[in-house]
């Protein structure tokens, strides 16, 4: 939508830039299973859980990774309509993060770190539509930016609802990422977002979404069922869920 | 929904907005969203200007992007941690509420939620010396309870720093929230909005789709408070106890509910629930937060004075 005119050695570099977001998680992203253009969707029952998954991928994201091979300093887009994850929040994560590492200057760590986060707050349905508009110039605007975060794909349902009836959670959640993915299919980033249902099943979403991620927990630990639709496999990831995830 | 008009961009004038309603385009995001080659087909807009007029509508109405960097030095100049007074309180809230949050307080009647508040009111206007907004829908906020709690006449002046607004039914409650944002951004300094209680002003509502859509704007407004205005939102809930028959079993299980519905229990950032167990000894609990405490109850004594720490 955004026209922007680029020479084709411009084009080829930017499509074949490195690979950001590689080794960002290898247990639940194993091999060559996360492309720098991949789609996937947290799902499950427990909210704060899929909120602190999303959050663990965007800490590992902006933290440098001289202090641990899964962070990689690069850049996240992070559109924010549910207001769970706040930023005071995330600042306390990263510290128990670098604190596990025995790093003793964190603040000048956690400064650098947030310059690689920018967030889009929304606080109504237009808001949202036009973010999602908005992520091409966001995206073009800064060269690293190499992830785009959202916390719900389905967010004002009942708003929405209110206008037309019988429309499903289900529906509004692809009509909202059908206009995601127009946007974002040409820029070569990936995205990452959570989807609220009111059943669980294993049903795509959507074809474009390359990966999902069912978070369940089960007392202090969650497993996380990881389905890869494009190499038709999955995975089980079992991990410690405290104010940090443990993998 | 911002509908297409001169006011959005002056290209929308009653000829084209004319040619784009023939198209069921009507709003700035169904033009968005619309194919530009559409659109050129059967408007007299070049392609060039189609897209030259959606980068401006982009550019000028989508939330602006915020570097985190320079949004947490705001926050650290304007943000604040309200202390209770109550100190396993605090002890428990690591400070005391957090502006930018909703916490919802929720328990069974006659729990301490409403005196808690009032404690809360009481530490707020007089020993931080704060202005606290303090939405009734029970309408039994008592000016003279307050006082009685202040218990020193010294501090009667501080009442004037409660701002009482009562709401009938739940439009209230969403004009109220309006109301207040108009009046802070136009320089009244309030840190703490309480809404006491929400239950009350949604139990008439069958229609989960209206009450939703009410809760959902409700939401919206105090979210943008929360973050632009540095507020705090504590917003009292009822729980209820609902007797449900297990099959043949003889023993009825006695189930807890907190009202408002599903929807609204997303919304708070941490929730604390309150447990009577003896007339004046209450437990709180952090039953959710997003990041759990170190410490995850605390237990108060309710007395005629008012809320202590024990």
């Amino acid at each position: 939508m955004n026209s922007k005119i680029e020479s084709g050695v411009h084009l080829f570099s930017r499509i074949k830039q490195k690979m950001y977001l590689e080794g960002i998680n290898p247990l639940l992203f194993p091999e060559d299973s996360l492309q720098q253009n991949s789609v996937i969707e947290i799902t499950g029952s427990d909210a704060n859980e899929k909120y602190k998954l999303l959050m663990d991928f965007m800490i590992r994201c902006i933290l440098p990774p001289s202090y641990n091979k899964e962070f990689r300093d690069c850049g996240v887009i992070f559109i924010n309509v549910d207001h769970q994850i706040q930023l005071m929040d995330l600042i306390k994560i990263m510290n128990m993060h670098l604190k596990k590492l025995n790093i003793k200057s964190k603040s000048q760590i956690i400064e650098n770190a947030l310059k690689n986060l920018t967030i889009v707050n929304c606080f109504n349905l237009e808001e949202f539509q036009l973010a999602i508009q908005n992520i091409e110039r966001i995206v073009n605007s800064n060269e690293n930016q190499s992830l785009v975060l959202i916390d719900n794909i389905s967010p004002y349902y009942w708003s929405q609802r209110f206008f037309v009836n019988n429309l499903s959670l289900y529906s509004w959640s692809l009509k909202n990422f059908e206009m995601l993915y127009d946007v974002v299919k040409s820029l070569n980033i990936a995205v990452i977002f959570i989807r609220n249902e009111t059943t669980e099943n294993k049903k795509q979403l959507c074809k474009f979404v390359d990966l999902r991620i069912i978070v369940q927990r089960e007392g202090e630990y969650c497993k996380a069922l990881v389905l890869n639709y494009v190499k038709q496999s999955e995975i089980c990831v079992s991990y410690k869920s405290e104010n940090i995830l443990i993998f | 929904m911002s509908r297409l008009s001169p006011e959005i961009n002056e290209i929308f004038d009653a000829n084209i907005t004319n040619s784009l309603n023939f198209l069921r385009i009507f709003t700035v995001i169904d033009f968005l969203t619309a194919e530009s080659k559409h659109i050129e087909q059967h408007t007299n807009l070049s392609f060039r200007e189609i897209l030259q007029i959606k980068n401006d509508l982009i550019k000028t109405l989508s939330p602006k992007p915020i570097k985190a960097s320079s949004s947490y030095k705001h926050l650290i100049k304007k943000s604040a941690i309200i202390s209770t007074g109550i100190k396993c309180v605090d002890d428990l809230l690591e400070g005391g509420f957090t502006t930018g949050k909703i916490y919802e307080i929720n328990g069974l009647p006659a729990s301490g939620k409403t005196i808690f508040c009032l404690a809360v009111v009481k530490h707020v206007i007089t020993n931080l010396s704060q202005k606290v907004y303090f939405l009734d829908s029970k309408n039994n906020f008592s000016a003279s309870r307050l006082k009685e709690m202040l218990n020193n006449n010294h501090h009667t002046e501080s009442l004037k720093n409660v701002l009482v607004k009562r709401l009938e039914e739940k439009m209230n409650l969403l004009n109220s929230l309006f109301e207040i944002k108009n009046e802070l951004e136009n320089g009244l300094h309030v840190r703490v909005i309480i809404i006491d209680s929400l239950a009350i002003l949604f139990m008439d509502s069958n229609d989960s789709t209206v009450k939703n859509n009410v809760l959902t704007h409700c939401a919206n407004i105090m979210h943008y408070m929360a973050s632009n205005l540095n507020v705090v939102f504590i917003v009292t809930n009822l729980m209820t106890l609902w007797r449900e028959s297990n099959g043949f079993d003889t023993h009825d299980i006695m189930q807890k509910k907190i009202s408002c519905g599903k929807f609204w229990q997303t919304i708070p950032n941490v929730k604390l629930t309150f447990e009577k167990f003896t007339d004046s000894r209450v437990k709180i609990f952090v039953t959710d937060s997003l990041i759990m405490p170190k410490i995850v109850e605390a237990e108060i004594l309710i007395s005629d004075e008012g809320v202590f720490s024990i």
